[in-house]
C-alpha cells in the first residue's frame, strides 16, 4: 500500500536519505523544511514525520496545530531522545516517537503500524482480541495464552482489557488508573506498578507488553 | 584549631586579671593595717600624754577615767603602769599580769621598738598590742599598753577582697566571652571555606559567605566562590560540548543509517563488505548513545547536588519489566534470565525510573551478551530500613579482581581494546547514575564462577 507521506525535516542529508528510501519502497514523498509549509501541506498526506528541530517554528507546535485540526497519523522522527520530549510529543497526540538514527525497516514498521490503526480506528475492537498467542475476551473476562487460562485478578485483567482495547496504542498511566480504578492519586500509581508486575508474570510473554517510559504502556510488540 | 585558639586566649585573659587582682588585694589589706596602726598609735599617744599628767600630779583618777570611757567606747583593753611596772590604770578587760602585757611591758622599759602589726586578712582574728613608753628622753617613767580588736578591720578587708574578687571574676567572664566571640569569628570562616572547597571537590557548587570574619579571610571566600563558579562552568562546558556534538552528529548519522538501511536490497545479501560496514554504524551510533547519556547522567549529577528532583521509582516492579523485556535477547543469545521475586509492597527508591531502567538495561545488556551461551542470570532485590539493593548476578565467566576495579571505568571493554562489541561506557553510565542519586555500584564476584553487580539505592522516607 502506497502511503503519502509529509516528510517535514530540516536537515537536507536526513531529507534527502529519508526521501529517497521511502521513495524505493513505493511510497511517494513530499518534503518540507519549514513548519509552516507542514501547516499548509499536511491535508494531502496519509502520514507525517515530523523533526523537532525546525528553523521557523518548534516541532511540538506544528503537531499541535495539526492535531487542533486533522486526525491524520504523525511520527515525530528527532534527535531529541530525552524522555521529556518523548512524553510531550505522545501527549500532544503523535502515533509514534522514533529517535534518530533509526533503521529503516523499524521506520517502515512503524509508518504501516501507525497507518494501519489509522484505518482500524473507525472499527472498534470486536469482544476477542487476539495478539500472537494471546486471547483476550472482553465479554467473558477470560485471557488464554496458548490455550490455557492464566487466572488473571480481576484488576489485572481490567488492566489488560483497557490496554486490549487499542493494541498497538500507547495508552497512558493517567489512562489507566481512570478507567480502571476512577482515580489517580499515588497510592493507585503504586498499585498499578504491582499489578502490572504480575500481570507480567502471568501472561509470560516477555517484551509483549511495552513500557513507554514516562508515559504509559502498549500491547503489542514494536 | 578552636579549641586550642580558645585555651590560648582564655590562659592569656586569665593570667592578666590575675596580675591585675593580686597585687589590688595586697594592697587593700595593707592600706587599712596601716589606718587601724595609725588610728591606735594616735590613741597610745593621747594616753602617753595622759599618764605624764598623772604620773607628774601623783593623780591616776582622771587618766583611769578617761581609760575606762575608752574601753567602753571601743570594747579595747588598755593598761598603763609606772615605772615601777605597778598597774596605774586596767581598763576593759585587759589587766598587767598577762604574759603578753608584761613582755611588751618589759620591753618598752628597755627602749625596744614596739612589734609590727601583721597584715591584716579577711581571716585576721589575733588581737594587735601597742606599746609606747611614758616620758621623754632615757628617763621612761611608765608604758602605756594598748590591746586593739581587728575584727572590724578584718570585716572592712574581706568586704574589699569580695568587691575585687567579684570584679576579676566579672572582667573574666567578659575576657572568656570576647576570647569564645573572637575565636568564632576567626574559625566560622575557616569552617566555611573548608565545606566550600570539600564542596568543589565533589562536583557542587561552593557558597561560601563573603561577609564575615576577618578581611583576609573574607577575600580568601570570594575567591573560593569564584573558583568553584570556575570549576562547575569548565565541567558544565565539557557536558554540554560532549552533548551538542553527539546531539549534532544524530542528523549526519541517521542519513547514513539510512543509505546504508537502502543500500540492503541492492547488495548481495552475504556482502562481507556491507555487514562490516553495517556493523560499524552501528557501532558508531552506540557510541553517540552513550556519550550523550554520560554527558547526561554528568550534568544530572550537578543538578541533583543543587537540591533539585525527587523523583522515585517502584524498584520491584521497573526490575520485573526490564527482565521481561530482556528476555527475548536472553533468549537469542542462548542464557536465561530468572525473573525477581513478585511483590505486593512497592519497594520505593530515590530514582527516577527512566534512569533505573537505564541502569539495569546496561547490567542486563552485559549480563547477556558476556555470560555466555548457557548462562543462568539471576535477578533479585533486597529491601532494608534506608535503602534497597538491586542484585544481577550470572554464572558466566566473571571477571578478574583487576578487571573488576577498571570496569567502571569510560572506555573500558572486557578483552581490551579491540574487543568485538560495546563502546565501554555502559558501566560507566550507570556507574554515574547511580552515584547521582546516591548510590553504589559494586561488582562482585560470583560464587563459584560469575559476575554479581548490586546496585544500592537510598529508599525515599515514608511521609507522615
Amino acid at each position: 500500500m502506497a502511503v503519502r507521506v509529509l516528510l517535514v525535516e530540516d536537515d537536507a542529508g536526513v531529507a534527502a536519505a529519508l526521501a529517497e528510501s521511502l521513495h524505493a519502497r513505493g511510497h511517494p514523498v513530499t518534503s518540507v523544511a519549514r513548519g509552516a509549509d507542514a501547516l499548509h501541506r499536511h491535508r494531502a498526506a496519509d502520514l507525517v514525520l515530523l523533526d523537532l528541530g525546525l528553523p521557523d517554528l518548534d516541532g511540538l507546535d506544528v503537531l499541535r496545530k495539526i492535531r487542533a485540526v486533522s486526525p491524520v497519523p504523525v511520527i515525530v522522527l528527532t534527535a531529541r531522545g530525552d524522555e521529556r520530549s518523548v512524553v510531550r510529543g505522545l501527549r500532544l497526540g503523535a502515533d509514534d516517537y522514533l529517535t534518530k538514527p533509526v533503521r529503516l525497516a523499524e521506520l517502515l514498521a512503524r509508518m504501516d503500524a501507525v497507518v494501519r490503526r489509522a484505518v482500524a480506528r473507525a472499527t472498534p475492537a470486536g469482544d476477542v482480541v487476539r495478539i500472537e498467542d494471546v486471547e483476550i475476551d472482553l465479554g467473558a473476562r477470560r485471557v488464554l495464552v496458548a490455550g490455557h487460562d492464566i487466572g488473571l485478578t480481576t484488576k489485572e485483567f481490567e488492566i489488560l482489557a483497557v490496554l486490549a482495547a487499542r493494541p498497538g496504542t500507547a495508552v497512558s498511566r493517567q489512562q489507566l488508573m481512570d478507567e480502571v480504578w476512577g482515580d489517580a492519586y499515588l497510592a493507585v500509581s503504586r498499585s498499578l506498578d504491582v499489578h502490572l508486575t504480575g500481570l507480567r508474570a502471568k501472561l509470560d510473554r516477555p517484551g509483549l507488553l511495552t513500557t513507554i517510559r514516562g508515559f504509559g504502556y502498549r500491547l503489542g510488540r514494536d | 584549631m578552636r579549641t586550642r585558639l580558645l585555651v590560648v586566649l582564655v590562659a592569656l585573659a586569665l593570667a592578666v586579671v590575675a596580675a591585675f587582682a593580686v597585687p589590688l588585694l595586697t594592697a587593700t589589706a595593707e592600706q587599712r593595717t596601716q589606718q587601724l596602726v595609725i588610728s591606735r598609735t594616735a590613741d597610745v599617744d593621747r594616753f602617753v600624754v595622759l599618764a605624764q599628767q598623772a604620773v607628774d600630779t601623783h593623780d591616776p583618777a582622771a587618766l583611769a577615767a578617761d581609760a575606762e570611757r575608752y574601753a567602753q567606747l571601743y570594747g579595747e583593753g588598755v593598761v598603763i603602769v609606772d615605772a615601777r611596772r605597778l598597774p596605774l590604770v586596767q581598763a576593759g578587760d585587759l589587766t598587767a599580769s598577762t604574759p603578753a602585757v608584761r613582755a611588751l611591758v618589759e620591753a618598752t622599759m628597755r627602749n625596744e621598738p614596739a612589734p609590727r602589726v601583721d597584715r591584716l586578712d579577711p581571716w585576721s582574728a589575733e588581737p594587735a598590742y601597742f606599746a609606747r613608753p611614758v616620758g621623754t628622753g632615757t628617763r621612761v617613767s611608765g608604758v602605756v599598753v594598748l590591746r586593739a580588736s581587728v575584727t572590724s578591720a578584718a570585716a572592712d578587708v574581706a568586704t574589699g577582697w569580695g568587691t575585687i574578687g567579684a570584679g576579676a571574676v566579672l572582667v573574666a567572664m567578659v575576657f572568656v566571652l570576647l576570647a569564645v566571640v573572637l575565636a568564632r569569628w576567626m574559625v566560622r570562616p575557616l569552617h566555611e571555606l573548608e565545606t566550600g572547597v570539600l564542596a568543589v571537590a565533589g562536583g557542587h557548587r561552593a557558597h561560601v559567605p563573603e561577609r564575615t570574619g576577618p578581611r583576609e579571610l573574607r577575600s580568601l571566600a570570594a575567591e573560593v566562590n569564584r573558583m568553584s563558579e570556575a570549576v562547575l562552568e569548565a565541567a558544565e562546558q565539557q557536558h554540554r560540548l560532549v552533548a551538542d556534538a553527539s546531539h549534532q552528529l544524530r542528523n549526519p548519522m541517521a542519513a547514513l543509517r539510512l543509505r546504508v538501511d537502502s543500500l540492503a536490497g541492492r547488495i548481495d545479501g552475504d556482502d562481507t563488505t556491507y555487514r562490516a560496514t553495517v556493523a560499524e554504524v552501528e557501532r558508531l551510533e552506540k557510541l553517540l548513545d552513550g556519550l550523550l547519556a554520560l554527558a547526561l547522567a554528568e550534568s544530572t549529577a550537578t543538578r541533583v547536588a543543587a537540591g533539585g528532583a525527587d523523583e522515585a521509582c517502584d524498584l520491584a516492579s521497573v526490575l520485573a519489566e526490564r527482565v521481561d523485556a530482556w528476555r527475548p535477547a536472553a533468549e537469542d543469545a542462548g542464557s536465561t534470565i530468572v525473573p525477581p521475586p513478585g511483590h505486593d509492597e512497592p519497594v520505593i527508591v530515590r530514582c527516577p525510573e527512566g534512569e533505573l531502567a537505564q541502569i539495569l538495561d546496561v547490567l542486563l545488556d552485559n549480563a547477556v551478551h558476556y555470560a555466555g551461551r548457557g548462562a543462568k542470570i539471576t535477578t533479585d532485590w533486597e529491601s532494608g530500613t534506608s535503602a534497597a539493593t538491586l542484585v544481577v548476578s550470572d554464572n558466566g565467566p566473571g571477571l578478574s579482581e583487576q578487571d573488576r576495579a577498571r570496569a567502571t571505568e569510560r572506555f573500558w571493554r572486557a578483552g581490551g581494546e579491540g574487543a568485538p562489541r560495546g563502546t565501554g561506557l555502559g558501566l560507566a553510565i550507570a556507574h554515574q547514575q547511580v552515584r547521582t542519586r546516591g548510590g553504589v555500584l559494586d561488582l562482585r564476584q560470583a560464587l563459584p564462577h560469575g559476575l554479581e553487580v548490586r546496585v544500592t539505592l537510598p529508599l525515599r522516607e515514608v511521609p507522615g
